[in-house]
């Protein structure tokens, strides 16, 4: 066979026009990729729901926009459960604001090994994992207050973006809480409240205040809470010079005994006007499963306990004492009780003599006050201010004291409004400026009553009349071609 | 156009005096109406968003049929020949034969409009999902014919063109089971070429221009992809 009969393969025309054609199909579909990486860079989202629930808040972008290292979020949900569908669309917006945000949506049922892998207790938690820091928020950090779970706001963006802040290291304030006087251990019988507080977004510490210097420069809120020892003066000192410079000051303080007086936290709590009073509050009308010695007390209206009135939720105090307030101080502080007793209740004086609870006449009578936050009002501005227009300052939040100290252990916590009081009382301290808060989602599906009448019509409607009307055109259509 | 529209007219007149159509659509809103109706009675709410993710599954398996007689016809008719070498472009047809399934399946989708105007008589949903979960549906579907088009162009037979084309279809829907940790970004991806993933944003009231353009590029790979098929067939 010669050169001259045999043509080149490439010449050959079927070859060229399937290697145009491959040519042309590889510059295409390059180009439609091209144009969709470009796209996913610079796109564009519209919410079209009415609120705006799929729009995530300033605060939210502001701090996603910081971000310059992965996030991996990992969200334990069991799959096709209402609330991962919730926290996946959340986490879907997190992910289109930032290239650097990461989700994985585990079923822990289906991968037990990594939820082992992170201790995984409850469904509904999130771990966010940036380099070698991570966050924990619990189920009970995604949802606000309210009796019917389908009907809760959705919290979930505050306290993804509250965690996402402490992993950059913004910053919201520290809780310290204080240590070496037999207290509660955060790791131990209030590590439910850790937990729970970490989840807010807050970042807790022990404090040791014989080993440090003086209240640490972070410390936006100090708990001294269930103190079985007095603190000493020394302690008392460092404490008044933390609060001299704004600190705050949270304090659970339940009965001790007798021998065992706390005369400097005493001294401590004077600035404020209140007292420890030496006695044990029995609640013979308001009380936990007519336990007398668990008052439920009646929650007073306030920034503290606003959500807990307005969702009708009690708390519980096991073994409280009262609080002695002097009511009319003239140091320009303002009093409010937050928890009080009905007015059959009294505060025993010799309990620990008697092993029964009788009321006596050295019993302090109720009502009895048994929460008590304290503020100080800023100056109003005067009439010749050249900014009169702007109104008086808002007060400054400086402690809100407890006569309880068991109520946020792990026992307790989780009855009712417990757990929310005392973050409550947390974040109304720091206030507003210093937190993140974001507006939880309310839910946006309307409920439909329908009637049997109704349902009737509307199933024989939708699934067998127009169907058939569709169906019958059909026949008449192939009806004409037979005919024709 | 003149041309697109002269063989849109064709194919959309056959698609009316075929029977198939009518049991396509008569089947496709029977289920429909049935997840309509169960979800609504089931979970008490004025949201469609439940209805529209079953109902994607349905139209996953319906695309293939309707569009499986597409070219595969001609063929079996004869009138491929015809076709081919009649004074209009390949790339004309390709696009008047889409045109028509497009309308068929516009059509089917108006017919469900009843459902939205049912759950506005009872209660006052949020119009917005709504609005946006049609769009996306719209998008979707569209994408969908246009894979199915694609599978009746490249064999001459009806029944593995569609079984062709639901294969596909299943492909492009599943690839958002692998955002798995294991895979990283590969998996991420791969997910984000998924139909179901783009069409999530439109589910709840959110129209992103990424997904837009995802439906976009399906529709225009695969219209593009059936012209060079098409093409290589007129030449062999």
């Amino acid at each position: 066979m010669t050169s001259g009969s045999r043509t080149r393969i490439w010449r050959r025309p079927a070859f060229q026009r399937g290697s145009s054609t491959l040519v042309l199909t590889v510059a295409v579909i390059s180009l439609l990729i091209l144009v969709n990486v470009l796209g996913a860079r610079y796109h564009r989202r519209a919410d079209w729901t009415r609120g705006r629930t799929n729009t995530l808040a300033d605060q939210t972008i502001s701090i996603l926009q910081k971000l310059d290292r992965d996030v991996q979020i990992m969200a334990f949900f069991q799959k096709g459960s209402y609330q991962a569908s919730q926290m996946r669309d959340l986490l879907m917006e997190y992910k289109s604001t930032s290239a650097h945000i990461r989700v994985v949506f585990i079923d822990p049922e289906k991968n037990p090994s990594l939820a082992k892998l992170h201790d995984l207790i409850e469904l509904g938690t999130i771990v966010m994992v940036m380099g070698n820091k991570s966050r924990r928020i619990g189920p009970y950090n995604l949802y606000d207050m309210g009796s019917v779970p389908s009907q809760r706001p959705f919290r979930g963006e505050q306290a993804l973006t509250r965690s996402l802040v402490e992993l950059l290291g913004l910053g919201q304030a520290a809780v310290y809480f204080l240590q070496g006087h037999g207290e509660p251990d955060i790791w131990g019988d209030y590590s439910i409240l850790n937990s729970f507080l970490e989840g807010e977004g807050f970042t807790t510490k022990a404090l040791n205040l014989p080993t440090e210097e003086e209240v640490p420069l972070d410390a936006g809120v100090v708990v001294i809470g269930g103190l079985k020892r007095d603190i000493s003066a020394g302690e008392r000192q460092e404490l008044e010079s933390y609060l001299d410079r704004a600190g705050k000051l949270i304090v659970l303080a339940g009965p001790t005994a007798k021998a065992q007086q706390l005369g400097e936290l005493d001294s401590l709590l004077n600035r404020y006007g209140v007292a420890l009073a030496d006695d044990l509050v029995v609640e013979p009308e308001r009380s936990y499963f007519f336990d007398v010695l668990s008052p439920m007390p009646k929650v007073r209206d306030h920034d503290i306990t606003r959500k807990l009135v307005d969702n009708n939720l009690a708390v519980v105090l096991p073994q409280a004492r009262s609080l002695m307030v002097a009511w009319n101080t003239p140091s320009g502080l303002v009093l409010d009780s937050l928890l009080d007793t009905s007015e059959k209740a009294w505060g025993e004086k010799d309990w620990e003599v008697h092993s029964r609870v009788q009321k006596g006449p050295e019993d302090t009578p109720g009502p009895l006050t048994l929460a008590v936050a304290v503020s100080r009002e800023a100056a109003a501005a005067s009439l010749d201010d050249k900014n009169a227009g702007a109104g008086k300052q808002s007060p400054q939040r400086l402690a809100v004291i407890f006569g309880n100290s068991s109520f946020v252990d792990n026992k307790t916590i989780s009855f009712q409004g417990n757990v929310n009081l005392l973050v409550n009382a947390v974040e109304w301290l720091l206030g507003n400026e210093a937190i993140i808060s974001i507006r939880a989602r309310e839910p946006q599906l309307t409920p439909v009553r329908l009637n049997t009448g109704q349902a009737i019509r509307i199933f024989y409607g939708t699934v067998v009349i127009m169907p058939l009307v569709l169906a019958s055109i059909g026949v008449v259509v192939w009806l004409r071609r037979r005919l024709l | 156009m003149a041309k697109v529209w002269c063989v849109f007219k064709r194919e959309l007149a056959a698609y009316l005096c075929t029977p198939l159509t009518y049991v396509v659509m008569a089947v496709f809103l029977a289920l429909a109406g049935y997840f309509f109706s169960a979800i609504l009675f089931a979970l008490q709410v004025a949201d469609l968003r439940p209805f529209f993710e079953n109902i994607g599954y349905v139209f996953l398996l319906l695309a293939p049929v309707l569009t499986m007689r597409l070219w595969s016809e001609e063929d079996a008719r004869g009138t491929s020949e015809l076709l081919l070498t009649a004074p209009v472009s390949i790339t004309q047809i390709v696009l008047g034969k889409y045109l028509a399934v497009l309308i068929i399946y516009l059509i089917l989708l108006g017919l469900t409009l009843v459902y939205p105007g049912i759950l506005f008589s009872l209660g006052r949903p949020d119009p917005g999902p709504i609005l946006a979960g049609y769009l996306g549906f719209a998008l979707m579907g569209a994408a969908f014919l246009a894979v199915g088009l694609f599978s009746s162009a490249v064999t001459c037979s009806q029944v593995i063109a569609g079984i062709l084309g639901f294969g596909i279809l299943l492909f492009f829907w599943f690839l958002d089971w692998l955002s798995d940790p294991a895979l990283g970004r590969i998996g991420e991806i791969l997910a984000a070429l998924s139909l179901v993933g783009a069409f999530a944003d439109f589910q709840k009231g959110v129209i992103d221009t990424r997904n837009l353009l995802l439906y976009t590029s399906f529709i225009i790979a695969f219209l593009f992809l059936t012209v060079q098929v098409v093409k290589r067939r007129a030449y062999t």
